[in-house]
């Protein structure tokens, strides 16, 4: 417990910071062309359906605008984006054969030894393609497939991905889905069978170290019928003068009595566009529960979507949004009740410091087919200055009247009279505000893994650093 | 011709999909004809100034100016109907100058395919208050907008809605509530009931602007739905600028609640009944802060019609 103690109060943000020099195996050209498509594909090796999906979706993307409602983001500049880095390393399954400075950056990261404790597989991105993919003999044994999309996709599972590839979250569906319809690669597919329960959880971790590049990793996950997973995504990026972008897609199809917990701690660098998709798919009985944190980027719009199609289908999902200076974060999420009996829960803090921007923002929509469907929303906003905003955007849709719906919100400020507690207990103002920052982000931290709770907290107390005066 | 116009739009959008970031209603702009403008300034007496606003002609607009001087207070009571395949803006302009208080009372009684707009604009210096009380219990499709900028230090505003949806009909609200002074203060309740294929939009915007420190905003809804096609959608906003403020918002929807079933069923009170009674509360509340005993009787008059 004391080391904890002291690996908290030890921490550093330059560890998220070092930028390897940049070793490029390929770098695409900037921008965005059929060119640049035709390209991305002979380089990927895709079957000729996946070459013309890339098109179709790149159609979709000259044809879509951005939402109005979206935070600002001029400072995205596409054609001086390049859409495809592939590092100086093939994918290996022994750190030994990692590139030093990629392994480096990584061991850093501390995604090696969370591997070596606590984790039943691990797939490492760096820039475009996976370096590292790892599951362990037991969890292969059980029939779980963990591999990276790319293998799946021309490989033993290529039936399945093709009838699984973005038919949740379709390139119409908003212009950054198309964009990544059009420019995906990396990312992960997991496949775990029917009743098939990790007691551990897997992970994919996220590196984007080239300047002025895009991220755009597909996971696709298929938790069967009766099966249970806990997977973890990670992600990094060191800070460049020029902006980067991450437009990944994440799909999660969660069969009968199934369930699936995936934890997301988002640490991108504060140049960053962060424009993700997520979504579930819930039949009869399944669970999802969404835990995120969110703490980096420039921009960030991030909004995981729970579709629960089958009765008795469920959601939850609990998140912390940090933004400080310079970040403008629009989070939140979105839920279908569709099914019978569904029930959806969404918790929620947000914090906004040094001018940061943090917007709430949800829906919850209940079909008429979805009777006696429960929802409870709860989302809670800080202020810690009068230089940020706060703001909570929630909506509901309800279609039934056989629903039960509720609503609740609250923004303010820290309590003095807490701050006077704890300062007269002899603990100083900025450890005062910074424990009372942690303890109202609890409802996240106490729902990941111990490493990834220190994690979160250690980014709650970097950014409350220099809070007062 | 009608065209299409664009009302009661957000100050901060959403999702499009959920195609409620404002609504839309077909006027004819051309061919509206003006109603006689009212002006009221305050003078302070304790019998509330009444003023009946009937429809004429398919399209029409009526504009009321409310003025409290210093120190001062009014009461308003707007009696609006409109006949059937007509439509009306009702626009109310309030200025409320220092510690005056506005109470402006607002009944609809509309028929069936019939189109009602009430606008309310009001400013307030300091430590003004206003306070609405609007009751909805017709037939024709309702739109209100309620823009409140509670400019000056401590001012407040107080909203309570009723209203009783049925058949086919469509209620779309829209609340803008602007804290720009200090300590000002907002209270906000809807209630209300969904029957048959009734539709309800409802936006409540709290805005606590930078600088409007130790503000407190505070918006509560409650829908009742009873209808197997009913419709609501609720989007309750709070945008924060400033540290020492407070913002709250709750909202409760669905149908009579197990407990509160429980309770008039142990009463031998049917499901039935206990639902009427409940879809009447909100409006019945709403009728005796009037203060005013004939828009009191009338409106539970409209209500039993209607039931």
């Amino acid at each position: 417990m004391s080391e904890e103690k002291s690996y908290v109060a030890d921490i550093d943000r330059s560890i998220y910071d070092i930028k390897d020099v940049e070793n490029d195996d390929f770098r695409m050209k900037d921008g965005l062309s059929h060119e640049i498509i035709d390209k991305l594909s002979e380089e990927k090796h895709d079957p000729e359906w996946m070459r013309e999906f890339r098109h179709k979706s790149l159609d979709i993307y000259n044809q879509l605008g951005v939402p109005d409602w979206v935070p600002n983001i001029d400072g995205l500049d596409m054609d001086h984006i390049a859409t495809y880095v592939r590092p100086k390393s093939k994918m290996e399954n022994t750190w030994e054969n990692v590139p030093d400075d990629i392994k480096e950056t990584f061991e850093r990261l501390g995604i090696p030894e969370a591997e070596r404790k606590s984790l039943a597989g691990v797939g490492a991105q760096y820039d475009s393609e996976l370096v590292y993919h790892n599951v362990k003999d037991d969890v292969s044994k059980q029939g779980v497939v963990y591999t990276d999309m790319e293998s799946a996709l021309t490989g033993e599972y290529a039936d399945m991905v093709h009838e699984y590839f973005m038919k949740l979250v379709p390139p119409t569906d908003h212009k950054f889905a198309a964009l990544h319809g059009a420019v995906w690669s990396g990312g992960s597919f997991v496949y775990v069978p029917k009743g098939v329960h990790l007691d551990i959880p897997l992970q994919s971790y996220f590196r984007l170290n080239a300047k002025g590049a895009g991220q755009f990793e597909h996971t696709l996950i298929i938790v069967d019928e009766g099966a249970d997973l806990h997977f973890i995504e990670g992600c990094s990026a060191p800070k460049y003068n020029v902006a980067n972008l991450h437009a990944g897609c994440v799909e999660l199809y969660i069969k009968k009595n199934a369930k699936l917990r995936y934890s997301t701690i988002e640490n991108w660098s504060k140049n960053m566009y962060n424009l993700n998709t997520k979504r579930a798919l819930c039949e009869e009985n399944a669970v999802v529960e969404w835990v995120s944190g969110s703490f980096g980027s420039h921009v960030g719009c991030l909004y995981p979507m729970s579709v629960l199609k089958g009765d008795n289908s469920r959601t939850e999902f609990t998140g912390v949004t940090f933004a400080g200076a310079t970040q403008n974060l629009d989070t939140g999420a979105k839920v279908v009740h569709i099914g019978e009996n569904t029930t959806s829960y969404m918790n929620t803090r947000s914090i906004s410091k040094d001018g940061g921007i943090s917007t709430f923002r949800s829906s919850v929509v209940v079909q008429k087919s979805a009777k006696n469907a429960k929802s409870a929303v709860s989302c809670q906003s800080l202020m810690l200055d009068s230089e940020s905003r706060s703001d909570t955007i929630p909506a509901m849709d309800i279609r039934t009247k056989d629903a039960a719906i509720g609503h609740e919100a609250k923004i303010g400020a820290i309590s003095d009279d807490a701050v006077f507690y704890l300062m007269s207990r002899g603990i100083s103002e900025e450890d005062a505000r910074a424990l009372i920052v942690s303890g109202f982000a609890d409802n996240v931290s106490k729902e990941l893994p111990m490493e990834y709770a220190v994690e979160m907290n250690n980014l709650i107390r970097l950014e409350m650093k220099g809070s007062i005066g | 011709m009608t065209q299409e116009r664009v009302i009661n739009r957000m100050p901060s959008v959403t999702w499009n999909f959920l195609r409620a970031n404002d609504a839309k209603i077909q006027w004819d702009e051309e061919n509206t004809k003006a109603l006689t403008a009212e002006n009221i300034t305050a003078g302070n007496t304790a019998e509330p100034v009444k003023i009946d606003i009937n429809n004429e002609g398919s399209f029409c607009r009526k504009i009321v100016n409310i003025e409290a001087a210093e120190g001062q207070t009014v009461t308003v009571i707007e009696n609006m109907s409109v006949a059937a395949s007509c439509n009306m803006e009702v626009k109310t302009q309030i200025k409320g100058r220092k510690d005056s208080v506005i109470r402006l009372i607002q009944v609809q009684k509309t028929e069936e395919d019939s189109l009602l707009f009430v606008d309310v604009q009001c400013d307030l210096e300091e430590s003004a208050r206003f306070e609405t009380v609007q009751v909805f219990p017709g037939k024709g499709d309702i739109y209100l907008n309620n823009q409140v900028e509670l400019t000056g230090d401590d001012s407040s505003y107080r909203s309570d809605i009723g209203y009783l949806g049925q058949k086919t009909q469509n209620i779309d609200i829209n609340l803008v509530v602007n804290h720009w002074g200090k300590r000002t203060e907002c209270q906000i309740q809807a209630d209300g009931a969904l029957k048959d294929s009734a539709k309800k939009t409802f936006r409540g915007t709290i805005d606590l602007k930078h600088g409007g420190t130790d503000a407190v905003g505070d918006e509560k809804e409650t829908v009742l739905m009873l209808g197997e096609d009913v419709a609501n959608i609720t989007i309750p906003i709070i945008l924060c600028a400033e540290e020492c403020v407070q913002g709250n918002h709750g909202a409760t929807i669905g149908e009579l609640d197990d407990e509160t079933l429980f309770y008039f069923e142990s009463r031998g009170i049917s499901r039935e009944t206990a639902e009427k009674l409940m879809s009447r509360a909100a409006i019945e509340r709403l009728a005796r802060l009037t203060g005013d005993e004939e828009t009191e009787k009338a409106i539970l008059e409209d209500l039993e019609e209607v039931l």
